[in-house]
């Protein structure tokens, strides 16, 4: 494990459950187990993705690690102190160094304020500015994503998805947060587009030293911008490590198969032949033992009664699969 | 290629939106052919009228505000857009039959999936009720869909969204169309149920040798599946050719540049990635000349005031590019 001073996020048996209800009285019938034990070390100035299909719990666990949704179990520590202990004042405190950029840039800015008062509202609810001084700031991080100034009067619906986009990561870096989480800041643009998203952020990051959280299920972009990654399934990390040994050395079959999934831009390379089989089993019940073994290819006896721990393979790499538990 | 027999043939199509801020010149084709049994890519940003030229070849602009101002669409040596709604309805779904990007929306959530696909083999294939269900239940089967009888009972909410997909393309493929236009199929969907289509995708062209017009905005998607590729950009292409010329050894700066744009992980070290300048064009006022030259690296003076023709420089490969206008055939 890395020194713990250069760890800023950390997380021990991150659990959310949600209730399904149903009938008149809302009975609770069930459980769907979004994010299930998940520990997680995210260092500072490093760039951590998380990876995985539609309904596997990336995007809760984002919002989780940011207590935006609170957590069923576990520990969130940030900067060494537990989250989950603080009260609501001391959270909103906390508040100023975490911020999110959403997927949706359309969902996501209120349609009837200006684009100068979506900014500017995160810095009148955290400093007392007068307003020259706001506006002066406003304008500062409206240059810094490559917007205009006079752009501050405009209302959302003037701005195409890209800009909209820029705003979004305006109104998250407008306190100087020391962590931001990106919840498929790119998923709704164009490559042409996205490639300038992606060269804002890679220079803020630079500028303002953040420490970032992509989650994403484009692994193009993943593997360019991240330093290291966690797949995720079912609302567990099947495995964890660098950047550079996730895709020369995939350990994990559900990361073999969705790696061999990828579409690659070359007519000659075409996609594997052992495409991953059936879909996501709901995560209301999921499967016994290890989570992946009706879709796995290796799948044995033990996978089906036994859970498999995430255990480190060497040099911080870490999987959780029966294969490699000796 | 050249040799195989045209199926589809688009020339000089231009199609605009009457607004009111003024017009839009959505498209603007010169030349394009596509051969019987052939996947062509129809790859470019969004707004850049793939989709338009896809419900042009259906007559399925709607009239106002869309207007096709000229141009001819030949289909099996007819010109569709000289046909009347009448003679539409019997091409669409039986000879030229389409798959949207979204299958939760395209299906009708208030029949059974049965129903739906039965209904399009009813009306063009003139079978009875007996019949239809069996020929839909083979499809069903041809797409890999499990429990096809299940299937036929089902809404479209009771299955996923792969699944859905799925429908679709066995209800595009049940009156073994001619042409399969296909716009973003898998845009919706997860990686690994894309790959899961777009497998199933490529089976079937084998099996049914139906051409395919496959629209996408995902190089990498398309790559896959085509045998040549059309690059649009501003309602005009730019660059066509086959898959292997195109991928690697692009020629028109638009293309050069967009495929240079897609992130890899050779390039982290670079930390920045090339991207294009400026924004796509407002397609209202068109940039005179080349559409492209207000974001292109290599814009010459010709650039700004003449339209640009397409030039075959290799075997099948045609670029509209001033750049290779003098001896291009040598390059």
């Amino acid at each position: 494990m890395a020194n713990e001073k250069e760890i800023l996020v950390k997380t021990e048996g991150l659990k959310k459950y949600f209730a399904v209800k149903t009938g008149l009285f809302s009975r609770r019938i069930n459980w769907v187990r979004a994010v299930d034990g998940v520990n997680l070390s995210i260092k500072k100035g490093e760039n951590f993705g998380i990876v995985g299909e539609s309904g596997c719990g990336k995007t809760t666990l984002g919002r989780t690690i940011l207590r935006l949704i609170e957590p069923t179990a576990g520990k969130i520590f940030f900067d060494g102190r537990n989250i989950l202990t603080l009260n609501d004042k001391e959270m909103i405190g906390l508040r100023r160094r975490m911020q999110i950029v959403f997927q949706d840039p359309y969902g996501s800015l209120d349609p009837r304020m200006t684009i100068g008062s979506i900014i500017g509202e995160p810095i009148s609810a955290h400093f007392k500015l007068n307003r020259s001084r706001k506006t002066e700031r406003i304008f500062e991080l409206l240059n810094l994503v490559g917007l205009e100034e006079e752009h501050a009067k405009r209302y959302p619906h003037e701005f195409s998805g890209g800009q909209r986009q820029r705003i979004g990561i305006a109104r998250a870096i407008a306190l100087n947060p020391d962590f931001v989480v990106l919840d498929e800041p790119t998923s709704s643009l164009d490559v042409s587009v996205q490639a300038k998203i992606l060269n804002l952020l890679v220079e803020l990051q630079r500028k303002l030293n953040l420490t970032c959280l992509f989650i994403s299920h484009d692994l193009s972009l993943v593997q360019y911008v991240c330093d290291r990654i966690a797949v995720v399934y079912l609302g567990k990390v099947v495995e964890n490590c660098g950047v550079d040994e996730i895709f020369e050395k995939p350990l994990h079959p559900y990361t073999q198969a969705l790696f061999e999934a990828i579409p690659v831009p070359d007519p000659e390379q075409k996609i594997g032949e052992v495409v991953l089989k059936g879909v996501v089993p709901s995560a209301q019940n999921p499967p016994s033992g290890c989570r992946f073994h009706p879709r796995c290819r290796f799948s044995k006896e033990i996978c089906r009664k036994k859970e498999p721990l995430l255990i480190n393979v060497g040099g911080e790499h870490f999987v959780s699969c029966h294969k490699f538990i000796k | 290629m050249q040799s195989k027999k045209s199926l589809l043939e688009i020339k000089k199509l231009r199609v605009h939106f009457h607004t009111y801020e003024g017009v839009v010149e959505a498209v603007d084709i010169d030349d394009f052919k596509l051969s019987m049994g052939e996947v062509v890519g129809l790859v470019g940003e969004s707004g850049c009228g793939k989709s338009t030229t896809a419900l042009a070849i259906l007559k399925l602009i709607p009239i106002p505000p869309g207007k096709i101002e000229n141009g001819s669409i030949i289909f099996g040596g007819e010109d569709l857009l000289k046909k009347d709604d009448l003679a539409m309805g019997e091409i669409r779904g039986g000879k030229i039959s389409m798959i949207f990007q979204n299958p939760t929306t395209s299906l009708n959530p208030v029949f059974t999936c049965g129903e739906q696909i039965t209904r399009v083999i009813r009306l063009h294939q003139k079978l009875g009720k007996e019949e239809s269900e069996k020929k839909a239940a083979e499809m069903f089967n041809i797409v890999r869909l499990p429990d096809p009888k299940r299937i036929m009972k089902s809404y479209p909410h009771e299955l996923s969204v792969g699944m859905r997909q799925r429908v679709m393309i066995a209800i595009a493929l049940s009156c073994n169309p001619d042409l399969l236009i296909a716009d973003e199929p898998t845009t919706a969907l997860d990686v690994t149920i894309q790959a899961q289509v777009l497998k199933l995708m490529v089976e079937l062209r084998r099996k049914i040798n139906t051409a395919i017009l496959y629209i996408t905005h995902d190089l990498a998607v398309a790559a896959q599946i085509c045998d040549r590729i059309a690059v649009m950009y501003a309602g005009s292409i730019v660059e066509i050719g086959y898959a292997k010329d195109i991928y690697k050894n692009p020629k028109h700066p638009y293309t050069i540049s967009l495929m240079r744009s897609i992130p890899r992980r050779e390039m982290r070290k670079e930390k920045l990635l090339p991207v294009i300048k400026g924004g796509v064009s407002d397609l209202i006022n068109p940039p005179a000349g080349c559409r492209f030259h207000p974001r292109c690296e290599s814009c010459m003076e010709i650039c700004k005031k003449e339209k640009t023709r397409s030039l075959e420089i290799e075997d099948g490969h045609l670029v509209s590019c001033f750049l290779y206008s003098d001896g291009g055939r040598k390059s």
